[in-house]
């Protein structure tokens, strides 16, 4: 018997999805509302079994039988499944044979075709976005409602909504886990990798130290992104690789962007070494090994980014010149207001800040509109370093009016009084 | 001429964990999974205090009237539900209370029912 606090971390989340993912590819899509019931009570009853008994020395086997159980005995009361019950249950039994064979054990859990598999339905080109990610942290990361609520600064119902019309969706699309080939796969990548750009950039950028489970998300798309990564099958994709690094090099700046009174703490005021060092030298690995092939996707230029600021002694050491040049080439790959607000921003530090204000006073209505409320904040930022303080506080006080979340309210607010 | 030694008689009391028999949440494996580290806490910390860890119930039940009529469902009273039963020793009620204290079902909004085993057999 093994102590119950010896479970890696994030055990049952994960476990969670790979169960899903095994149990739905045996089923079929059409009962993911079943087989999601039935590995939630496998999880109640390993909790009331583990926590009297000690974890079993296989706790990844024993869930999957116990899981296995439980779905056989659904099948068998469902009658809709009729004379296939016993049949999907063999299945099982077959696929639990499967597991053991391969040696499947708790150390691999991060490491499994079913979880890949169910990753790549979640990121259907037929389901909105901003469901895939509220979709794959559900099925593929585990994670319940509420949680993927407050990761992502969303009301529950509204994740709720988001997550049965996906599900919907899926069953109408009508594709199954099985029927997904390496082709098939290989020619979805891009949209994968987009939609755990996209989750890492929720988690993010909702910026306010409240809640840890922003940083859970990251970490969920930082293990996704992995898991792309170590699937021998689909080989190590460059844009895959550029992705973790540019998620580890920012990921490694978590612990410094809030202070003790959970205000953000800007780039240029932050503590660099508090920075988890770990991190940015294994963004930096990947950085390498994604300089591969003949693609320079946005995760390349972005993590190059990324780079150059953990690169930098401090703040006025940053070599603007090179950022700038990189937010040029990102500019060609994905243009977007905030890329020209943030090439504008580097360039008012090597080659001044009047420039920049001209510049930023030729945004169309549509980009401030989009920009809100960094348009302001970048030129109040710019009239406070020329010290034209009048001008600065009624961007700063517009900024404000405009301000979405708490806590750039409180940043800005800190701006308005401390000049 | 002998010496009496004041020996402690420990006595084993009964553990009744009832649940709220509302219809809650329910829990996200990450909760489960820290609900499972709380048990592994309260046993290490219990020792050999617990003398079983005893079982958990399951949802389903039935219900046998002396008047013979059998009905469906768990016997639920003061919308409370058993949900499972640990056997504990102790000195005293006093120190089962403390002991019962830490379990964490109290932490998910569980009453612990505490209740000295006769010892009959």
């Amino acid at each position: 018997m093994t102590e119950p606090h010896a479970l890696v971390e994030h055990f049952f989340r994960h476990e969670y999805g790979r169960m899903v993912g095994l149990l739905t590819r045996a089923l079929g899509v059409r009962h993911l509302e079943l087989v999601e019931d039935v590995v939630q009570s496998a999880l109640s009853r390993a909790l009331q079994s583990w926590a009297r008994q000690g974890v079993p020395s296989d706790p990844s086997a024993w869930l999957f039988r116990t899981a296995k159980n439980l779905a056989t005995d659904a099948l068998r009361r469902d009658a809709t499944f009729g004379r296939i019950a016993s049949e999907l249950a063999s299945q099982l039994t077959s696929q639990l044979d499967e597991l053991k064979a391969s040696g499947l054990s708790s150390h691999d859990v991060e490491l499994t075709d079913e979880s890949l598999r169910l990753l790549y339905l979640c990121c259907h080109a037929s389901i909105p976005e901003e469901s895939q990610i509220a979709l794959a942290l559900k099925i593929v990361g585990g994670f319940s409602v509420s949680e993927i609520a407050s990761g992502l600064l969303v009301a529950p119902a509204n994740i709720e909504k988001r997550i049965t019309r996906a599900k919907s969706r899926l069953r109408d699309i009508g594709l199954e886990l099985a029927e997904l080939t390496n082709e098939q796969m290989h020619a979805r990548r891009g949209a994968v990798l987009h939609t755990l750009y996209l989750m890492f950039n929720e988690g993010f950028s909702a910026t306010s130290g409240d809640s840890p489970l922003r940083q859970d998300v990251c970490d969920e798309a930082m293990r996704l992104a992995r898991m792309q990564l170590a699937q021998p099958t689909l080989g190590e994709d460059p844009a895959a690789a550029a992705l973790l690094a540019l998620m580890l090099l920012h990921a490694a700046r978590f612990c410094t962007r809030v202070d003790d009174q959970q205000c953000i703490v800007l780039l240029a005021d932050q503590d660099r070494a508090q920075w988890n060092w770990a991190r940015v030298r294994e963004g930096m690995d990947w950085m390498l090994r994604s300089a591969r092939g003949e693609t320079l996707t946005r995760y390349h230029v972005e993590a190059a980014i990324a780079w150059e600021h953990c690169r930098a002694a401090n703040f006025a050491d940053t070599d603007w010149h090179r950022v700038v040049q990189l937010y040029d080439r990102l500019w060609q790959l994905a243009p977007s207001a905030m890329v020209k607000l943030n090439r504008l921003i580097a360039q008012s530090y090597s080659s001044g800040v009047q420039r920049a204000i001209q510049a930023l006073l030729e945004f169309s209505s549509e980009d401030r509109r989009q920009l809100r409320p960094w348009w302001d904040c970048a030129m109040a930022q710019l009239f406070q370093r020329a010290d034209q303080t009048e001008r600065a506080q009624s961007h700063w006080r517009d900024a404000l009016a405009l301000a979405k979340s708490t806590a750039s309210r409180q940043l800005i607010e800190k701006q308005l009084v401390g000049r | 001429m002998f010496v009496q030694f004041e020996s402690i008689t420990m006595v084993k009391y009964l553990l009744i964990y009832r649940d709220s028999a509302e219809p809650r949440p329910q829990p996200s494996p990450e909760e489960m999974q820290g609900f499972l580290a709380m048990w592994g806490e309260w046993f290490e910390k219990c020792g050999s205090s617990i003398v079983d860890g005893g079982d958990g119930l399951l949802p389903t039940g039935r219900v046998l009237k002396p008047t013979g009529v059998v009905s469906d469902g768990p016997y639920v009273e003061a919308k409370e539900m058993i949900g499972g039963y640990s056997v504990i020793q102790a000195e005293s009620y006093d120190a089962a209370v403390s002991i019962a204290r830490d379990c964490p079902i109290s932490k998910i909004g569980g009453a612990i029912e505490i209740r000295e085993l006769a010892g009959y057999n």
